[in-house]
């Protein structure tokens, strides 16, 4: 490992000073930079996590480098320590990834590190989400080709990224797939290409190897294979896609509950989705039966977010308003769900009386999953398939149902704003976030309001309230961001718990942040109370600690 | 367009080809507990190399005769003559296990100077004891059919010959492998069974295993009243592995297609020569615990 980072960065280092020193078109440089590194402070009031090394720093950066068809890349990791809250199976400081990568009009290789995702990503999805210190990359081969116009074929074999210390660790896995994709418009472009339908058939076959056995107790399959199709349609301002994956016998621990332990059921994963839209109104219709698709790369216990070979994708709105999306958020549920979302945009014209002068637009979103009907089938010890499910039958047990609106109005050229109001159905124990209710019941309303005060000055309120009778009670929370220029910004917010039962609870959350922005450069520093809450993105979560003290990020591109 | 679609039918037959293992039976075959890991070389459990058991397609049922003779009997020899040809005629589905027991003893007695090896075990006691009907040697059992003297299991030997001949046609009710390893340095064997029951049952079935040595020379008195100094006893039963009635398989109904697996360890005693390895052989049968029928039985050289 040691040889290879050497290497790296020398490649790195004489491209760059050649590139620097002489006219010649030696290629391109690009990168970007992250840091962040946080202090913490004791805090007994909200039992905030104190570290013996009191700081945490993340940081990495991207260098990559192009010239002709020919790319390589390689990026450098730091956890020292890794913030509160991340995986600690980052450690140390590294490479992280690196890849070299050629291609031209019909065939793309790469070796080394590489993302990538088939279909909706049911079957494949490999990617990194930083802020959940999710990086499930590659480590292989990768080649996609072009044989005909219209038709698209991509394969690999890689191991999967599983830790960081001081450097890329794969697990020992070993993942196989093949996707092939055809646009029927480009393949018959002599009678399809003036057509209003357009037509894409797609189909991935992706499977993995793997001896991990921590159980004597059952034969695990070795090789696990997974395949499915999916269609994509278009016919004027109507779309629809559908995707169907099954995955075959792929036993693993669970030790949460003992009739998904160890079964050998099939997994089964349908998504479809029907929009359509026209100026000024779209909705969009998604319906998911996923079973039994938890897919890794192993079959030990590993964490929650490691060797995922798969992602379910969650059907819910990805809130930002920080009540609505961090205390009672929802993550896809491995063992299989049944959910249904329905999103409608309406743009009240402009120069209406209900539109006003720029228009106002209106979001409605509803979103429930509920678990699948299961018949059980008593032979746990003999084939353990577990159960049987029929697609989309679903049984009353509710998971979650998250209704919202939204109302965004432009009033003048200096005045904006938005009405928020969600309305929550939330089974804790189903995912398992608040550990105190089966069910939590919660309705939010967000005012958002910003106001222009001059060419260079800008303000912007934020006011948030939580009520519920379950878990930690109400929530109110209100903000206060001042932006100066295009460099300055200062921001104030407090939650307060004030609705908490236990009257030692109900704390003040007060966090103050500045931020400075200069060119592709982002600085900022933040201080105060950071309350334990779930971070969650497209259904993937983590829990974030409870903190008090001094974060400071910088953000770069070059 | 045509290369096209060979390549994407190659591609999705490797796939395929490397894409699964399907587990229909994800639970191991477990196996009893109460092995001695101490005769296992290195004592780690860990290392063990468990069999793989293979469908059994056997269709016949086999004959166990069980001769029940003494060093003293002089009649015993000529009855073990029959049952030697009976399983010399019918190889692979008749065999002889030599017993040297009855209830007094009194034939199988030790008598120095001339008659100083003691065949008898606890197990052959046993059965002369609990399986009534027994007048005296020779007498023996055919799968211990119940059709024998007085409808007992005991036959005399001038009905072995029939006996063994209808038996050979019964219908099979079982099936029975067996695997074992043998570990020198420890001089012990650990023994592996499968029996697949291939009819529905109800009863007490065991499965009982014998340690047989093949021949042991040493006088035997003959029906001259003489005796022969260097007599050949053939395959004697040495000791039941797994004592006198076994292990139980099943107590209750049992359905066609139902297997049960169990294992055993073993030290082989190391009295003399005959115990060598290449002097044994293992016999192991099912048996009805309460009629004592023998619903199968394979023998099988170490």
């Amino acid at each position: 490992m040691k040889t290879t980072k050497l290497i790296s960065i020398s490649i790195c280092l004489f491209f760059s000073a050649t590139s620097l020193s002489q006219e010649k078109d030696f290629g391109t440089i690009s990168g970007n930079f992250q840091t962040i590194s946080q202090y913490y402070n004791e805090d007994t009031l909200i039992n905030a996590i104190l570290p013996d090394h009191k700081m945490g720093l993340n940081s990495f950066a991207n260098i990559n480098y192009s010239k002709g068809n020919f790319n390589a890349g390689a990026r450098y990791e730091s956890y020292l320590n890794p913030i509160e809250g991340y995986p600690t199976s980052f450690n140390g400081s590294g490479l992280g990834y690196r890849f070299v990568n050629w291609k031209n009009e019909n065939l793309d290789v790469t070796i080394g590190n590489f993302y990538e995702q088939y279909g909706s990503g049911l079957i494949l999805r490999t990617y990194e989400e930083r802020n959940l210190g999710i990086d499930n990359a590659l480590d292989g081969v990768k080649i996609k080709y072009v044989p005909y116009k219209g038709v698209y074929l991509k394969g690999f074999v890689g191991k999967q990224r599983y830790l960081f210390q001081d450097g890329l660790t794969n697990g020992n896995g070993i993942i196989r797939g093949f996707d092939g994709e055809i646009n029927l418009n480009e393949l018959l472009d002599s009678t399809m290409v003036d057509s209003k339908l357009q037509v894409t058939l797609g189909g991935s076959f992706v499977s993995k190897f793997n001896e991990d056995n921590q159980t004597p107790d059952f034969i695990l399959p070795k090789n696990v294979g997974s395949y499915g199709g999916r269609i994509g349609l278009r016919y004027g301002k109507f779309r629809f896609s559908g995707e169907y994956i099954i995955k075959e016998n792929d036993p693993y621990p669970d030790s949460q509950d003992d009739r998904f332990n160890y079964i050998y059921k099939n997994g089964e994963g349908i998504l479809l989705n029907l929009g359509y839209s026209t100026k000024g109104f779209a909705i969009d219709l998604s319906a998911k039966h996923n079973d039994n698709m938890l897919w890794r790369s192993t079959s030990v216990t590993v964490g929650p977010t490691d060797l995922l070979i798969g992602y379910v994708p969650t059907l819910s709105k990805q809130h930002t308003y920080s009540l609505a999306s961090t205390l009672y958020p929802y993550a896809t549920n491995a063992r299989g769900e049944v959910a249904f979302q329905a999103d409608v945009i309406y743009r009240i014209p402009k120069k209406t009386k209900l539109g006003g002068k720029y228009g106002t637009v209106i979001s409605l979103n509803y979103a429930t999953a509920f678990a699948p009907e299961r018949e059980y089938l008593n032979d746990m010890e003999s084939s353990r398939k577990g159960y049987k499910t029929t697609p989309f039958a679903m049984s009353d047990s509710l998971f979650f149902q998250d209704f919202n609106v939204e109302i965004k109005r432009k009033f003048n050229k200096k005045l904006k704003a938005s009405v928020n109001y969600f309305n929550f159905v939330f089974d804790d124990r189903a995912i398992l976030v608040a550990k105190h209710h089966e069910l939590i019941f919660a309705q939010i309303f967000v005012l958002d309001v910003t106001q222009k005060l001059n060419k260079k000055h800008s303000i912007r309120y934020e006011a948030q309230h939580l009520s519920t009778q379950q878990d930690q009670g109400n929530w109110a929370f209100g903000q206060i961001e001042y932006t100066y220029g295009s460099h300055w910004s200062f921001a104030i917010l407090d939650q307060f718990n004030y609705g908490n039962s236990d009257e030692l609870l109900q704390l003040h959350y007060v966090l103050g942040n500045l931020g400075y922005v200069t060119g592709p450069h982002r600085f900022s520093f933040q201080y105060g109370r950071q309350r334990a809450g779930i971070f969650c993105v497209g259904g993937v979560c983590r829990a974030v600690p409870a903190s008090n003290g001094l974060t400071f990020t910088v953000t770069s591109s070059f | 367009m045509k290369n096209f679609i060979s390549i994407i039918s190659i591609i999705i037959c490797i796939g395929y080809l490397i894409s699964c293992d399907k587990i229909d039976n994800p639970i191991p075959q477990k196996y009893n507990d109460g092995l001695d890991w101490s005769l296992f070389p290195g004592g780690d459990s860990a290392d063990y190399s468990w069999p793989t058991w293979t469908a059994n397609t056997n269709t016949n049922r086999n004959v166990l005769i069980e001769d029940y003779t003494g060093h003293l009997c002089t009649n015993c020899p000529a009855a073990a003559a029959i049952a030697s040809t009976l399983e010399s005629n019918n190889p692979g589905r008749v065999f002889v296990a030599s017993i040297h027991a009855s209830p007094d003893g009194s034939f199988q007695e030790v008598q120095p100077p001339e008659f100083l090896t003691d065949f008898t075990t606890d197990a052959g006691d046993d059965y002369t004891n609990d399986m009534s009907g027994f007048l005296g040697n020779p007498m023996g059992t055919i799968n211990r059919l119940d059709g024998g003297f007085s409808n007992s299991v005991w036959y005399f030997d001038s009905d072995w010959t029939l006996t063994t001949s209808n038996a050979l046609s019964d219908p099979l009710q079982a099936n029975l492998q067996l695997q074992y390893n043998y570990y020198p340095s420890t001089n012990a064997l650990f023994v592996h069974t499968e029996t697949e029951f291939i009819t529905d049952l109800d009863g007490t079935y065991n499965v009982i295993l014998y340690l047989m040595r093949d021949t042991i020379v040493a006088p035997q008195k003959m029906n001259t009243g003489l005796t022969e100094e260097e007599y050949h006893h053939h395959s004697v039963l040495t000791d039941n592995i797994n004592g006198t009635w076994g292990t139980q398989l099943i107590s209750g109904p049992v359905t066609t297609g139902e297997k049960f697996y169990n294992d055993f360890s073993y030290q082989i005693p190391t009295t003399d020569s005959t115990f060598n390895i290449g002097n044994l052989s293992l016999i192991s049968y099912v048996c009805d615990r309460n009629s004592y029928e023998i619903l199968q039985v394979i023998k099988t050289k170490l």
